[in-house]
């Protein structure tokens, strides 16, 4: 670690430490490179060519005079949008929804697979799974028209469930205090099926003969899923939770869109949204892009926090 | 451990375990059927009947209507075709882009191991936005071509992180040692004896990017001007948001007799399909996933240790 | 040193971005758009020039055909001898596409039909300023006079479509004729409710209005037993809010015109009293209680099962799905007073629509462009882009009186018209550059309308219904809310950040006065806080821009 500290303060003392791409090392790996080329190539040309384009945050971008020669204009829209009366909601409402949507879809998927994998090779073990993976494959747009048709507070289906016990009708779609929740639990409806085919590819992976030797050490099924299934899955937990945590602030928009309404503005006004409408709506690209870089680079520091704790308490971690 | 009566008591554990087991798996599914019943019989019933709460489980007035445009639609089943391509195609050069780079970097001997993880992870946090894109796709020469909906976002770093995370968990390094002892060459390695034992991440990642490509259309938003060209879910959005769209061009301040017959028309003919088009846009995935779901079946590391 | 890694990753890859991002400026140096082939341009007369030109053309598409297939359209392309090619993303997306083709400089030669939810007038500003649009004022009295004509005619157009640095950047549609002055669909009265109520006045008050809404939700006016009758509807007062507010003589919920002072009208106690109103009925169940909610269908369903008394669409047939001439009981709302409007108004529609067509610094010929729109602000250009040449949807046949008169042509019937007509022109939904209408009275505004029959007259008892209630209802209290504007670049900057919390402030406000879930008394709060937006900046910028409006000749 001192060595490559040294490396950013000092450079000169990179001769010091063997160089990235030594000889010897292409040599030894040139295979392994060959590998990664292509996947190389695709982020090089479709990730970080189009990156001069956060230029447009910090200039008052005019087409005609292109990124380069558009004014600068500093910090201006990063001004403009700390001042804003939506900052401070913005942010909370981002936070909140997915927060909640971690602390409950994150633990689902993981006793769905785990139940899935005790349940008996055949025709209601593939039932199950063919059905739970389901809506996944639902798209926003059909899963938005689902959720407003069902949850209309007077002719919803869920509005007569609950009247049929005595519950008054919600106006889920407009009282701002349901929001997150629709939000929420209908990604966790869409997803956990999903979500759990790759906890289950892992549990595939579990050798056979570890829970043979369990049996007749006479461990329980629930001590055999504690103790053989759960540490096999542990490291793909802890990847999808640091990637998890880590896409707190990359929200995609669309879903939101579809369910937003001026009544639920107040919790369902989120950054991506914002920047949405402020960029391809309202054409104001410096803006938007001021927005997404503040976005961004709240997500960087997320990341490289959780991945950091990842190390510390096991031994897997992204990089 | 030494439990004698462990036997007794383990199987009564077990019974009870096996109740909560079923009863869970049991709601799981019914939470997820219900609203996929709800459209299949919304798909059959009069959107009126739909509409006004009327039909809530079994399809009411029955009526093959929506069915029959949809099977009229020219557009839909263009899109169908594109769709498939684009999946098929897409898919597959995903699959060639994400597989070896990940298991490359799973390679804890491999000296670009860290300097690539972390290239492949600012592209997470930055990315240039919409306009740059566009302009790199378009000098690129790519506007407007199949391919303006392959490449760019082939790769995710989220799933290479994922299938990396695979290799390194499922792969024994001890296995790929012992053969690199034995002079293998890591594409020896790689192709011989870890391509064999990936059937399943293989068929994970398939269903990621496939599902992903599938139900895409952002892309084809920005890049297509050719309706030819256009995938399913385009076709779907409008014929969906086209609904909302009557709205709109009602609130218009200048609003002709014409537009509003236009938009009355293509809210009634969305209302008779929406459901149908829902169901029919899906079907394909959720016929395909059985075909791989077989890959996950237990001891493909086995199969191949003994092979 | 992770993160170090991170920047030392971007930074070998910045500088290759660098290198290779050159190739993303392109020759985009084009600055003033003087054009090259313009002295080949008939002024008068087809074909516009002489040998065939092409150009591209970018609009929003309705789905129903491909423009390269509309029989129309080929038909003016021999016509004139301007052969277009077509970009034609689907109307919900086109904002997007034309954003992203100013974005990046990929634009086409016209923008046909883009409307000012596309083209907006704060685009035309910019865009005009930087040189992508090409300015027009001093090719029109050359190159569409027809235009021009209407121009003398009506000084308001030309004063609503220049923009303060003097220059013309986009044409309108103009609508004239007997709806002209709807600023949006109407509010209508179930017909049938009334009748069963023994209703034979409407109500002139609001009291009045809240009377008649009461007797809908207890009377059982549609007769099946059950108090299941919504008495007013909308989908998130989008559509109706401008009716219900001018109960209380505010025109519209931004900036308005008292004589030629601005105001903000959310900000106003006639403001308040709308919404103390609109409470009064949310609470008791007199509006929609998914008014916020909904979406268009499902008012529509409640409309198709006769549950509503009231409710805005374009004719009320739309929401009830009855025909023409069941349509013909259910009166359109009358306008109301109240304590704070003892006179009663209504928005009035400018009858000018912008952005509608605009030609880029890429036009090989804008006075060919010009000349080949500007057939469309003829009556007879109208008639020729709406129902095409003769033989596809009409034919000429003398009647009794010996006037050559149009009629369907074969296998073409009032049923079947409009259908047909959506796939042969791209008039059809979209509002496109033209003359639509005419101010002339009678039978005389429908010259080129088509005939059942020779005999026939061409208007029909479903449309004189419609042309008489709005002249009863809407034409006497019609008012214009405030001026077509334009700002200037420097007057946009200081407002936009204003105008959009103030827009998101108010609607969601609005919703949440009217639901309850902010009490009333928390007014003075509200107030407050749009003050906090900087509002007072925001009525001066207007303020400017009016005056300026108003001292424009």
């Amino acid at each position: 670690m001192a060595a490559a500290t040294a490396t950013v303060s000092a450079p000169k003392q990179k001769k010091t430490r063997e160089p990235l791409f030594s000889k010897r090392r292409l040599k030894q790996n040139w295979q392994l490179y060959i590998l990664i080329l292509p996947a190389f190539l695709s982020f090089l040309i479709f990730s970080y060519i189009p990156m001069y384009g956060i230029l447009i945050a910090f200039k008052d971008y005019v087409p005609t005079l292109g990124i380069w020669g558009s004014p600068w204009v500093g910090f201006k829209y990063f001004k403009q949008f700390f001042d804003s009366y939506y900052f401070w909601d913005l942010i909370r409402n981002t936070i909140g929804i997915q927060v909640y949507g971690l602390i409950v879809g994150f633990p689902l998927p993981i006793i769905l697979a785990l139940a899935l994998n005790e349940m008996k090779d055949g025709f209601w073990k593939k039932f199950a799974q063919t059905v739970t993976y389901a809506p996944n494959f639902i798209s926003i747009v059909v899963m938005g028209g689902m959720l407003i048709a069902f949850l209309d507070p007077s002719t919803g289906i869920i509005n007569h469930a609950l009247g049929f016990f005595g519950v008054k009708p919600i106006a889920f779609m407009s009282d701002p205090k349901w929001f997150k929740t629709v939000y929420v639990l209908s990604g966790v409806w869409q997803g956990t099926g999903w979500g759990s085919v790759i906890y289950l590819a892992a549990l595939a992976g579990v050798d056979p003969s570890l829970h043979e030797a369990a049996i007749v050490d006479g461990a329980s099924r629930v001590q055999r899923i504690w103790h053989i299934n759960l540490p096999a899955i542990v490291p793909t937990m802890v990847i999808l939770l640091i990637m998890n945590v880590g896409s707190l602030f990359s929200m995609g928009y669309e879903k939101i869109l579809l369910l937003q309404n001026p009544l639920n503005m107040s919790s369902s006004n989120v950054i991506a949204t914002f920047v949405y409408s402020q960029g391809l709506i309202n054409g104001q690209y410096s803006y938007a892009a001021a927005v997404g870089l503040f976005n961004a680079a709240i997500n960087a520091v997320l990341l490289i926090s959780v991945n950091a704790i990842a190390r510390r308490v096991s031994e897997n971690s992204l990089w | 451990m030494t439990n004698t009566n462990h036997l007794i008591k383990d199987t009564k554990a077990d019974r009870v375990f096996k109740v909560f087991l079923y009863i869970f798996i049991f709601l799981a599914v019914a939470i997820v059927v219900y609203p996929l019943v709800y459209i299949i019989s919304a798909s059959i019933s009069s959107p009126q009947s739909v509409n006004s709460g009327a039909m809530w489980f079994f399809p009411k007035d029955i009526t093959w209507e929506g069915y029959g445009v949809i099977l009229k639609y020219k557009d839909i089943w263009r899109g169908y075709g594109m769709t498939i391509f684009y999946t098929v195609t897409g898919t597959l050069v995903s699959l060639i882009l994400t597989i070896p780079c990940a298991y490359a970097i799973s390679r804890p001997d491999f000296s670009g191991k860290k300097w690539f993880t972390s290239f492949m992870l600012v592209t997470m946090f930055l990315n240039g936005g919409l306009i740059p894109t566009y302009l790199l796709i378009r000098n690129m020469g790519m506007i407007d071509t199949v391919w303006a909906i392959i490449l760019p976002g082939a790769a995710s770093v989220y799933n290479i992180v994922v299938t990396r995370s695979f290799f390194q968990s499922s792969v024994p390094w001890e296995m790929q040692e012992a053969a690199k002892i034995d002079g293998a060459s890591d594409f020896q390695i790689f192709f011989k004896i870890v391509l064999p034992l990936s059937a399943p991440i293989i068929a994970v990642m398939a269903l990621f990017y496939g599902v992903g490509i599938w139900n895409s259309y952002f892309s084809a938003l920005v890049y297509l001007q050719n309706k030819a060209l256009y995938p399913l879910q385009m076709v779907l959005r409008q014929i969906l948001v086209l609904q909302d769209m009557q709205q709109g061009a009602a609130t218009g301040a200048n609003v002709t007799a014409s537009a509003a017959q236009a938009a009355y028309d293509k809210a009634t003919l969305a209302a008779i399909i929406k459901y149908g088009v829902m169901i029919v846009s899906s079907l394909p995935v959720i016929i395909v996933y059985p075909f791989l779901q077989r890959f996950f079946v237990k001891g493909v590391l086995i199969g191949s240790l003994k092979g | 040193m992770h993160l170090s890694k991170v920047v030392k990753g971007l930074g070998i890859t910045a500088l290759a971005a660098l290198a290779l991002a050159g190739c993303g400026k392109k020759n985009d140096s084009g600055g003033s758009a003087t054009a090259k082939n313009d002295a080949k341009v008939a002024t008068s007369g087809f074909p516009i020039v002489k040998s065939k030109m092409s150009m591209t053309l970018m609009a929003p598409s309705m789905g129903e055909a491909e423009w390269k297939d509309m029989q129309v359209l080929q038909d003016y392309a021999k016509k004139t001898g301007i052969s277009l090619k077509y970009n034609t993303p689907p109307n919900s997306d086109f904002g997007t596409k034309l954003n992203l083709a100013f974005a990046s400089q990929d634009l086409p030669d016209i923008i046909y039909a883009a409307g000012t939810a596309n083209l907006t007038p704060a685009n035309e500003v910019t865009y005009g300023e930087q040189g992508q649009l090409v300015a027009l004022e001093k090719l029109i009295p050359k190159y569409a006079p027809n235009l021009n004509k209407l121009m003398k005619e009506d000084p308001s157009i030309a004063k609503s479509i220049t923009t303060p640095d003097g220059h013309i950047y986009s044409l309108p549609m103009l609508s004239r004729g007997s709806t002209s002055a709807w600023y949006i669909g109407p509010l209508w009265y179930n017909g049938e409710w009334l009748k069963n109520l023994g209703v034979t006045e409407l109500p002139k008050t609001a009291d009045e209005f809240y009377d008649l809404l009461k007797r809908f939700k207890t009377e059982d006016p549609n007769k099946n037993g059950k108090a299941d009758e919504i008495p007013l509807s909308d989908v998130k007062l989008d559509a109706s809010r401008w009716w219900l507010m001018s109960i209380f003589g505010l025109l519209t919920n931004d900036v308005q015109n008292n004589g030629d002072k601005v105001f903000y009208t959310p900000i106003s106690n006639q403001y308040k009293e709308y919404l103390t109103y609109m409470h009064k009925l949310y609470e008791e169940g007199l509006l929609d209680k998914d008014t916020f909610s909904q979406s268009d269908d499902q008012k529509k369903a409640k409309g198709k099962a006769d549950r509503l008394g009231v409710f805005q669409d374009y004719y009320s047939l739309f929401t009830t799905g009855r025909s023409q001439s069941e349509a013909m009981s259910d009166p359109m709302w009358q306008p109301l007073t109240s304590s704070v409007s003892k006179k009663a108004v209504v928005p009035g529609n400018p009858r000018i629509s912008r952005g509608n067509f605009a030609i880029t610094k890429n036009n090989p010929s804008p006075a060919a462009a010009l000349r080949w729109v500007d057939y469309f602000y003829s009556p007879i250009g109208a008639a020729y882009l709406a129902s095409g040449p003769e033989g596809l949807l009409w034919k000429y046949e003398t009647n009794k009186a010996g006037e050559k008169v149009r009629v369907y042509a074969d296998g073409i019937n009032s049923e079947n018209a409009e259908e047909k007509r959506s796939k042969i022109t791209p008039d059809y939904g979209l509002t496109v550059p033209k003359l639509s209408g005419s101010d002339a009275k009678g039978e005389a505004e429908y010259k080129y309308a088509i005939r059942p029959s020779a005999d026939a007259s061409p208007i029909d008892d479903f449309t004189k219904f419609i042309n008489s209630e709005t002249a009863k209802k809407i034409d006497p209290y019609a008012t214009v809310p405030f001026p077509l504007i334009y700002l200037t670049k420097a007057e946009q900057d200081s407002v936009s950040a204003t105008a959009n919390d103030l827009k998101t402030f108010v609607t969601q406000s609005e919703a949440k006065f009217i639901t309850g879930v902010t009490p009333l008394s928390d007014w003075d709060k509200y107030v407050k806080t749009i003050e906090g937006m900087n509002v007072k900046q925001y009525v001066k910028v207007y303020q400017t821009a009016y005056d300026r409006w108003k001292s424009a000749k």
